[in-house]
């Protein structure tokens, strides 16, 4: 299932699997959360484990889903200057690691950029499509971080999969246009879960994988890098997506999500919210 | 400045096995070469020899050379040093010390001193544009202070002054001092990137003040405005699109008003200036990122992933004039000024 905002469906919405239901004149909510306990996914949670306010009115979660929808993965990869050698070796080695652990029904895209954006392949279920031009990357140039995460949301399909981006840089934005409240003001209109993996410090990326959900990780040497790629589609699959019809809020605007647990024994993140 | 030059030149000094010390006759030889035949060819030999062996055959050919034989000794240095600006940075400098030692015997030559000031003052603006566009603010700031202890009212070097001052902030790296950001006391990130284009905004209304039809100063200062949240930004910038000649500048001023009405939340307006830049660069990338984010903000989604689709087909992507905008570029002109003075006859 996915949105026309990203997160919000409106009327006739398909829903498969596990099962098909046709709604009319309503909307759906989805909020794609993850639960940890230290460092491991608690699994086995169901709706009524969960609690959900929507602009502060509490809600009922009706359904909650987990790693059974495909995911729709497209890699976003920082393909300037600074990769060059070494570094961008190891990229494409966990650039290949994670494609190889995709499912069967997933699809993924490829997105490289330095100061152009490339839309090297499309989303596909082809591995060896992506797996080939990641072993064609070269690497020059500034980087424009911001822009190219723009581009990839804009991209996802809004298709029944759930999306993720996974985003890699080294570096900080050196020529993007767009400003970070630009960016993070069109995460907040789309579904999409973003993960970031990064060499070095970009507050950027923490401040875009908090509004959309995801997570961040810092990799200390340029050998983690693969091990963290799969680490963040580990993250995605334990991951559960609850699905709720807000009542008793306005329709337009911002609103601001927050879930918990009701027992507490767990950390949820989720996006803080979506625009409307 | 062609990439493909600093790449050969870069390769040569990497590779450069034992080098054979040169003499006055070889060194006049290559100047001969960068005058008259491959410059290219010139510049690769002499980044093969010993700086040493350089600097004295260089004092000694140009005690006895006519006015146009220097001038082109000047540029094989400039050119070299700029070739190796990426590798060997602290070469550069002595290449440009080189270039720098022979616009002095130029101007020592009988009617040599117009001429000579003349070439000076596109070297300065070309070395500055260089050092500037390399990220390296100090050196181009350095350079900077010295073109215009020479060349006081010259708006070009007050311009790429400011320039210095802008991309300080924009990069966030420490900017030159300047009487303007010096006063009381050591201010918060956010204080010091508003002086920081303040001085850049102040240096531009300088440049201004003696020239005031030069419209990429104008660019450049409603650009500063935009970013400082000044309303007078979009005046300069429709001044821009009443004085400019060129597509790039008219293209940036586009843009630039774009990202003013952005910023106000004007989004209809803003979709009306990004289109006008599309329109003048359909295959820049900018216009296609700006104007689909602004459509999205209108709620106009389809529109936005059609912009965004659009740009995913683009079989190629130009040059996109703001991304040298935003990293600095060097003075073309310049650099097409002296080359031209070096090779005439």
């Amino acid at each position: 299932m996915r949105l026309e905002l990203g997160v919000v469906v409106f009327a006739a919405l398909t829903v498969q699997p596990p099962q098909t239901v046709f709604r009319t004149g309503v909307e759906v909510v989805e909020i794609d959360v993850s639960v940890m306990r230290g460092n491991q996914p608690v699994q086995g949670l169901a709706a009524q484990d969960f609690t959900l306010t929507d602009n502060g009115v509490s809600q009922q979660v009706e359904s909650v889903l987990v790693d059974r929808l495909p995911l729709n993965v497209t890699l976003v990869l920082d393909v300037s200057q600074s990769l060059y050698g070494e570094r961008l070796t190891q990229l494409v080695q966990a650039g290949e690691a994670f494609t190889n652990a995709l499912r069967k029904d997933d699809h993924a895209a490829l997105v490289t950029f330095s100061q152009q954006i490339v839309l090297a392949v499309p989303l596909t279920s082809d591995r060896q499509r992506i797996r080939s031009a990641l072993t064609h990357i070269d690497a020059s140039g500034p980087t424009a971080l911001r822009d190219a995460v723009q581009f990839a949301i804009q991209l996802d399909p809004r298709d029944r999969a759930r999306s993720l981006l996974l985003v890699f840089t080294d570096g900080l934005d050196t020529v993007s246009w767009l400003t970070e409240d630009a960016v993070l003001d069109t995460v907040g209109r789309s579904g999409a879960v973003i993960h970031a993996v990064r060499v070095g410090s970009d507050g950027f990326l923490d401040r875009l994988t908090r509004a959309a959900g995801g997570r961040t990780w810092s990799a200390t040497s340029d050998r983690q890098l693969r091990e963290l790629f799969t680490r963040a589609l580990d993250e995605m699959r334990a991951r559960y997506l609850l699905t709720y019809t807000p009542r008793g809020v306005d329709t337009a605007g911002w609103h601001a999500v927050k879930v918990l647990l009701k027992n507490g024994r767990g950390d949820v993140t989720a996006r803080p919210g979506y625009s409307r | 400045m062609p990439r493909t030059i600093l790449l050969a030149v870069v390769a040569v000094l990497t590779c450069a096995g034992a080098s054979i010390a040169q003499g006055p006759e070889d060194y006049a030889g290559a100047v001969e070469e960068y005058r008259s035949g491959d410059p290219n060819e010139a510049i690769r030999r002499v980044a093969r020899w010993p700086a040493s062996t350089v600097t004295e055959s260089l004092r000694q050919w140009a005690k006895a050379q006519p006015g146009d034989r220097l001038v082109a000794g000047v540029m094989l240095h400039t050119e070299l040093g700029a070739a190796i600006l990426d590798s060997l940075p602290h070469q550069t400098t002595v290449q440009l010390a080189h270039a720098q030692d022979l616009l002095d015997a130029l101007a020592l030559r009988r009617d040599g001193r117009e001429r000579a000031d003349a070439v000076r003052l596109r070297w300065y603006r070309f070395v500055i544009s260089l050092f500037s566009s390399n990220a390296r603010l100090a050196d181009a700031d350095r350079y900077a202070r010295e073109a215009l202890g020479k060349f006081a009212r010259d708006p070009v070097l007050i311009f790429e002054k400011g320039v210095i001052f802008e991309l300080s902030a924009s990069h966030n790296m420490t900017p030159p001092p300047s009487p303007s950001m010096m006063r009381g006391r050591a201010p918060d990130s956010a204080t010091h990137h508003g002086r920081t284009l303040e001085a850049a905004a102040s240096e531009y209304r300088r440049a201004l003040e003696i020239d005031p039809h030069l419209a990429v100063v104008r660019l450049h200062l409603g650009w500063v405005r935009v970013q400082q949240g000044d309303g007078r930004a979009g005046d300069d910038l429709l001044a821009v699109l009443a004085d400019a000649k060129d597509e790039r500048t008219r293209y940036l001023a586009h843009l630039f008003l774009g990202g003013a009405a952005e910023r106000r939340r004007d989004f209809e307006e803003a979709a009306k200036a990004y289109d006008a830049a599309h329109q003048l660069g359909r295959e820049h990338q900018t216009p296609f990122i700006a104007l689909s984010r602004v459509e999205l903000a209108r709620g106009r989604e389809d529109r936005a992933r059609a912009l965004v689709r659009e740009l995913a087909a683009l079989q190629r992507v130009d040059d996109d004039p703001w991304w040298s905008y935003h990293l600095g570029s060097i003075d073309e002109e310049a650099l097409q000024w002296l080359r031209d003075e070096a090779h005439r006859r």
